[in-house]
């Protein structure tokens, strides 16, 4: 698909600002009920879906002579968290903002509009194979030691990939550490690719670089079909979200299951092959990754075009699969941590399909910190509100951003992965 | 020099008055607005010599002073304040010229009287909103175009109310009518015969000009009818009381039974205001004072419509239930006084004579203004210390309290009660009083006399777009000049 | 044609509102151009004026401070909240906007009953607090994500809750306005230090009578930074609903009654409307017909079509059906007011439904349009997503509302309809209320215009339906009409003049306030 080949979608716009909030069917107070951190944070109509989508609209009609770097910011300061695509739906689900804002992204980075800081790391990701630049070769540290199958020199049930930020950023290594434990313990047969572990390619994706992600995409699905696994684990949610949603938009869906650790251990604990017996006396909350929840539904690859069926009737031919983030992965994680004796879990206002962005996605942690801080902060206090001694959530890169942001705020909560308490709950492994 | 012949020639001679003796009866009336005689009195009987009256005064530099009520006034608005004034008794004006069961209004002229108009509407089951028992010749539309308060909240949607529609005869003689009587239809039977009734409350087009020459004081425009909004009678029909030493628990009873509508008549009234509704004698208001408790919230609850028993049942019920919460009791009797009996004098009555402010020591001196209920106590403690400081018995000020727009705002009235001889003495006691009220918070609504000059030099930007109205609408200045904060034009 | 803004009016506007409020980008300013808001297909074309700067000003001081810029350098304003209008942009060049989204604080007096606002707080999130202490905002029947504050100062503002809640611009209190010439204007008790927001009218007379034009204030009058709105009884604990979209799961409202009802006969439907207002039951009320529903109902344009095709909507609602919603203090005043309700029903021939008649979803559609008046807007949108209406939206009595101005809006919808003009739902889209227990009823026909349409064109709907409305002498746009043309003439001559007496410097992209303007100047009538 192209920019233009969303024209319906642009030409429909409603222009009734439903995509800054979060529903107000359900909203339980003022505080809280913006849904697009993008917005909250820039004010103008531009940084909301709707104003993203009239800007396509423009560009399309030919109406704007020159891409400004407003422009270029407009698109890219924004986590694509997806929000607005599952408010947008009060009124017509054959809108779909989040593909036309992927599509303007795409489009802006093939006319050469580019972010600086997203080049950079695309350069880093050709060169080492990780959103970092790290050297490739110390992917695998975090396994030191580690007794885990390595896929390249056998086969494995469990294909488990912890994805860039754990394998390159220490504080999360024991997390990694403790899920391997943790799953073979529980009698699976697990395996990682280590040093030769690849980007998914997802941030590129998300930044407009469709191209080069293909390239990884490739690179990732031939390691898993090398490994002989039946299902892919992953430790991140962003993965998740790639592995789910965006690797079938390139024909590139993995023949195995695919499974985010929250998943994983959850099927395992109702299988009876992990049980809790330490307790953990913690009143927590928790926080849905956007990757993991309402952009954690399988994607589905529709080419289509928008036909006339009747008089002031156009409808998408073939029929549009309708995308609104009900099939993520929500309880899950609620099962685990529900399952932990001595924790008590208090829900932020805005869960679920409806959680408020941590501010790290698409290239967003990368080239716009103050907004990246920003949504970490509003998330922060949401979880404060809420009286929770932590904030617990299942993706790496939230937790780096609400370390990160903890820090020069001064706010006072625990961010824990759910791996952890899990590893609490087992006794530490 | 007024151009009596001219005058003359519009209404015919009987209906213009240059007879000192009766010019004098509206050179003043029962507030501390200075008394100034007008040079002519003329009594139209139709909007078209109104537009003929305000047209003459264009050309020949008159200013007319609309009066439709009988005396006695009490606002200072009908006094001239200029010379050589021209009033507009619009009392033969007196028609009902439409009343509509179906669509619940009334369409009258500015001498309809508030009795002249229920009896009407009591032949098709309707009910006018009323103030506390207004005077037998007050005007119903003298009252509405000037915003005063009724009794029954529920229905006080807006602070306009209960006005729809209205005719307005403005400064510059265009005639405008307001509301759905704008139009399109040309005449009122044109519109009804396509389901108009005047009551769409905005236009022409959605400005609002009735808004604007209600509280105006005639200052804008001289208003030839109105049509009102009317309720339902009720077919069951019961006042209760409760009584009490201390303001707050009914003060917080109000609240509560307004949040819930189940009221209809309901106000606040101390013992004195309430004994001189009822009274005529001073020994007898003084007696029957002794046996009421200080406060009284006056309640009625109504069984109308479609099943009027079973709707007053409810409403009874959980009426008693509220106010029982609160430790307290709905009486049907209060100090030997049977709702009944209020109910057959006060509720949709008129005064009998003496007017009921006046019962008591003979003249009486209102100042009343706008605030929340919940702060009404800070007032009535500042009326009383004022009153003492002043040398006026504290025991003399009649308070009456009235919720408005449905519970967001309180019409707090102190009635001043004095002799006619001491009437004028009084004026620095008033004018001290007023000028408390206005520092702790008062809004005076309607600034009548004195408060106006409270309240405008706080509303600069207020009064430069009311004069600039009035430069619209009255181009001229002929209406009632001299008012508000027209003082200088 | 805009020109671009000159470099010293920029550098004025970034001094006075710091960079970040401020936008000249072509991009930013075409998010502002493209308009398709309630209405728009009457208008025919999305884009409408490039401004020549967007601002989010943040406080009165920054109001006037646009203002004082613009009459310096000879631009237009213009503000908005939400902007959910086809007018609410620019409809002049060379103009500034104010986007009024950093102005949105809220308090709320629980004991006066009452909510002082700023522009950008929506119905929706005023709900969710005042609700808290069992009070409910007016909300519009555009829904809970429309401007609290615009409705009340600058339209109608009528809605569903109406026959309880009254129309917006009857709950104004207090208005803290600034006119086009800069000045701070306050209406009412603010007039008085110390006195609060509880009153918006006086002292002396009520200047919000000015507050409007020809239709509304889009923009002419100034901006209105803060204003009081009334609140009203909500019984019962907060509205709760969980779920997930579109359709999500309410929470059962104890001590409440929702219903749908049918009549087959138009004048038993009025009798019904006349006596169910004067009941003084109803906590929510509105009327549409199957197409409005199948709109709700469906999620996509193909679910709306197979809907359309299986008819089953059409079957019970094809004449027209009714929401009522009731919601008492006491489970005796709930017993009484259904009592009553089922009367008049039963005794006007209606047919009463379970909201739950077509399955969940049409519950919750019940349920959300009582509470949060949600789906009205949808039914406006879908399937085409563009929308206007048949004129007469009349504003007086119920029998002038279906006697009259039904018959009117069918008529030209039929003829439209049948040359594919606009979208063929039944004919029947026409949406009522009775406000104030029924002292007025509002009607508006929405007309559903796909703009991608070959054949779609609506705005002569507007204008033969107001064509008709005139030549029957009835009003057609939310209000009366001026009877005659000299009638118009004056009513725009003061419109003109209080308008200039407001914008001394013509700065106020007025498009509604002066339809005559343009074609007398006011200096000659």
């Amino acid at each position: 698909m192209s920019l233009g080949d969303y024209y319906y979608e642009m030409s429909h716009c409603h222009r009734c600002s439903l995509c800054k909030f979060t529903p107000f069917q359900i909203i339980k107070s003022r505080r809280f009920a913006y849904g697009c951190p993008s917005i909250a944070f820039r004010n103008f109509h531009s940084w909301a879906a709707g104003g993203r989508v009239i800007l396509a609209h423009a560009i399309v009609e030919g109406r704007l002579a020159e891409i400004t770097e407003t422009m270029e910011q407009i698109v890219f300061e924004c986590t694509m968290c997806g929000s607005c695509q599952s408010q947008c739906r009060t009124y017509n689900y054959n809108l779909n903002p989040i593909e036309v804002m992927q599509e303007l992204r795409t489009y802006f980075v093939e006319q050469g509009h580019l972010i600086p800081e997203h080049s950079m790391l695309v350069d880093a990701l050709k060169r080492e194979d990780n959103v970092f630049g790290e050297p490739k070769a110390n992917r695998g540290n975090w396994a030191q030691d580690l007794d885990v199958k390595d896929i390249n020199q056998e086969k494995a049930d469990v294909f488990f990939h912890v994805g860039c930020r754990i394998s390159y950023d220490q504080e999360f290594w024991q997390v990694a550490r403790a899920a391997v434990n943790i799953m073979k313990k529980a009698g699976a047969d697990i395996g990682i690719a280590g040093k030769d572990e690849a980007c998914c390619g997802g941030r590129i994706y998300e930044m407009g670089y469709r191209g080069n992600f293909i390239n990884y995409a490739d690179d990732f699905l031939s390691r898993v079909k090398a490994s002989g696994a039946s299902k892919i684990v992953v430790m991140c949610a962003d993965c998740n979200g790639t592995l789910k949603e965006y690797y079938p938009l390139v024909d590139k869906k993995p023949d195995v299951e695919i499974l985010h650790i929250s998943e994983y251990i959850s099927r395992l604990l109702r299988q009876d092959n992990i049980r809790f017996t330490h307790k953990v006396p913690l009143r927590i909350t928790y926080h849905d990754p956007c990757h993991l929840g309402r952009r954690g539904e399988p994607g589905v690859k529709w080419e289509g075009e928008y036909r006339r069926i009747k008089p002031h009737i156009f409808a998408p031919v073939p029929e549009k699969p309708i995308k609104l983030g009900l099939n993520g992965c929500y309880e899950a994680p609620r099962e685990i941590i529900k399952s932990i004796p001595g924790i008590e879990l208090v829900e932020m206002e805005r869960n679920r399909l409806f959680s408020w962005c941590c501010g790290a996605g698409a290239g967003v942690y990368e080239a716009f910190d103050d907004f990246a801080s920003f949504s970490a902060k509003e998330r922060i206090e949401e979880a404060m509100a809420t009286g929770a001694d932590a904030l617990v959530t299942a993706c790496p890169w939230c937790e780096r951003n609400f370390k990160d942001t903890l820090e020069s705020t001064g706010q006072d909560i625990k961010i824990y992965d759910i791996m952890e308490l899990v590893s609490m709950a087992v006794g530490g492994v | 020099m007024i151009p009596k012949k001219n005058f003359k020639k519009i209404i015919g001679s009987k209906y213009v008055i240059d007879d000192p003796q009766q010019l004098q009866d509206y050179a003043s009336d029962n507030s501390y607005v200075s008394s100034r005689r007008p040079e002519l009195v003329v009594r139209p009987r139709k909007s078209e010599e109104i537009q003929e009256i305000v047209k003459l005064a264009r050309q020949k530099n008159l200013k007319l002073v609309p009066v439709s009520s009988g005396p006695p006034r009490f606002r200072g608005d009908t006094v001239p304040a200029t010379d050589g004034a021209v009033v507009v008794d619009l009392s033969r004006m007196n028609r009902i010229n439409w009343i509509n069961r179906r669509n619940r209004v009334a369409v009258v002229e500015p001498g309809v009287t508030f009795d002249q108009l229920q009896q009407e509407l009591d032949k098709v089951g309707l009910r006018s909103m009323f103030p506390l028992l207004p005077r037998g010749n007050k005007s119903v539309v003298g009252a509405f175009m000037e915003r005063e308060p009724f009794t029954v909240p529920k229905y006080a949607w807006d602070l306009g109310d209960p006005v729809a529609s209205s005719e307005l005869v403005l400064g510059d003689g265009y005639c405008m009518r307001t509301g759905g009587g704008a139009g399109p239809g040309k005449t009122l039977e044109d519109q009804r015969k396509v389901g108009g009734a005047q009551k769409s409350p905005l236009s022409p087009l959605t400005m609002d000009v009735r808004r604007i020459a209600q509280g105006s004081q005639g200052s804008y425009a001289i208003c030839t009818w109105l049509s009102l909004r009317c309720e339902l009678l009720p077919e069951l029909e019961k006042v209760f009381f409760v009584g009490a030493e201390n303001l707050d628990k009914l003060i917080e009873i109000s609240y509560r039974l307004m949040y819930l509508r189940l009221p209809d008549e309901m106000y606040i009234l101390n013992s004195l205001n309430f004994a001189c509704l009822l009274e005529k004698n001073p020994s007898r208001i003084s007696a029957l004072q002794e046996k009421l408790p200080p406060w009284i919230l006056v309640t009625s609850i109504g069984g109308y419509g479609e099943l009027p028993a079973e709707q007053f049942n409810y409403k009874n019920a959980d009426v008693q239930k509220e106010v029982e919460k609160w430790g307290m009791s709905l009486e049907e009797k209060i100090g030997g006084i049977r709702g009944s009996f209020y109910r057959d004098k006060v509720l949709r009555k008129t005064s009998e004579d003496p007017y009921w402010k006046t019962r008591f020591k003979g003249d009486c001196r209102e100042v009343f203004f706008l605030t929340s209920l919940s702060r009404t106590p800070e007032f009535i403690e500042t009326a009383q210390q004022a009153a003492y400081e002043n040398g006026h018995d504290p025991a003399s000020i009649g308070v009456y309290l009235q919720l408005v727009m449905q519970g967001t705002g309180c019409h707090c009235e102190f009635d001043l009660y004095t002799s006619l001889a001491k009437a004028p003495g009084m004026e620095g006691f008033f004018n001290d009083l007023s000028q408390r009220i206005f520092n702790l918070g008062g809004y005076y609504s309607r600034p009548y006399g004195v408060w106006s000059e409270l309240v405008y030099p706080y509303s600069d930007t207020f009064v430069k777009y009311a004069r600039g109205l009035k430069d619209i609408f009255d181009p001229g200045n002929v209406m009632n000049p001299g008012k508000l904060c027209f003082k200088e034009n | 044609m805009s020109q671009p803004i000159s470099e010293k009016a920029y550098d004025e506007f970034v001094e006075a509102l710091g960079e970040d409020n401020i936008s000249v980008d072509p991009g930013v300013l075409e998010t502002y151009t493209y308009m398709n808001g309630l209405g728009q297909a009457g208008i025919g074309i999305q884009w409408m004026f490039r401004p020549i700067a967007v601002t989010l000003p943040g406080s009165v001081e920054e109001v006037q401070a646009v203002l004082r810029i613009c009459a310096r350098y000879g631009l237009k304003f213009k503000a908005h909240s939400t902007a959910w209008w086809a007018l609410a942009l620019a409809t002049c060049p060379n103009c500034v906007l104010m986007d009024m989204r950093r102005m949105n604080n809220l308090e709320i007096n629980v004991t006066d009953s009452f909510a002082v606002t700023e522009p950008y707080v929506t119905a929706g999130e005023t709900q969710v607090e005042t609700m808290k202490y069992g009070l409910n905002p007016h909300l519009v029947g555009a829904g809970p994500n429309a401007s609290n504050l615009a409705s009340g100062t600058s339209m109608q503002g009528t809605g569903g809750t109406s026959v309880r809640t009254s129309m917006q611009e009857r709950n104004l209190l207090a208005v803290e306005w600034i006119t086009p010439a800069g000045e701070v204007l306050k209406l009412g008790s603010l007039n008085t230090p110390n006195a609060g927001w509880f009153c918006g009218d006086g002292p002396g007379p009520s200047l919000r009578g000015m507050m409007r034009g020809a239709a509304g204030n889009m923009g002419g009058n100034g901006v209105f930074t803060r204003a009081a709105l009334k609140l009203y009884p909500w019984y019962g604990p907060p509205y709760e609903c969980e779920g997930t979209p579109p359709f999500f799961d309410s929470s059962d409202i104890p001590n409440s009654y929702l219903r749908y009802v049918v009549w087959d006969d138009r004048d038993n439907e009025a009798e019904a409307l006349l006596r169910l207002g004067e009941a003084e039951i109803l906590d929510y009320n509105n009327r549409w017909a199957a197409g409005a529903f199948t709109s709700a109902m469906s999620i996509s344009n193909e679910e709306y079509l197979e809907m359309e095709e299986k008819g089953e909507y059409k079957e019970k609602f094809g004449n027209g059906f009714w929401t009522f919603f009731l919601n008492a203090e006491s489970e005796r005043a709930l017993e009484y007011k259904i009592k009553v309700f089922e009367k008049i029903v039963s005794e006007t021939g209606g047919v009463i439904y379970e909201t739950t008649i077509f399955g969940k979803r049409s519950h919750e559609i019940a349920i959300q349009n009582a509470v949060k008046a949600v789906w009205i807007g949808k039914a406006a949108y879908m399937p085409t997503s563009a929308n206007t209406g048949a004129v007469p939206f009349s504003y007086e009595t119920i029998d002038q509302g279906y006697k009259h101005a039904l018959p009117i809006s069918l008529d030209v919808k039929e003829e439209h309809i049948a040359r594919d003009k606009m979208l063929s739902e039944g004919r029947d889209n026409c949406y009522m209320c009775i406000d104030e227990d029924g002292h007025y009823m509002h009607i508006e026909h929405a007309c559903l215009v796909d703009m991608w349409e070959p054949k779609g064109e609506p705005t002569g709907a507007c204008i033969k339906g107001a064509a008709r409305s005139m030549e029957q002498g009835i009003g057609f746009f939310y209000c009366s009409m001026p009877g005659s043309p000299r009638d118009m003439v004056m009513y725009s001559k003061y419109m003109a003049k209080i308008q200039r007496l407001l914008d001394p410097y013509s700065i106020a992209n007025n498009t509604t306030t002066r339809p005559y303007e343009l074609i007398t100047p006011v200096e000659e009538l």
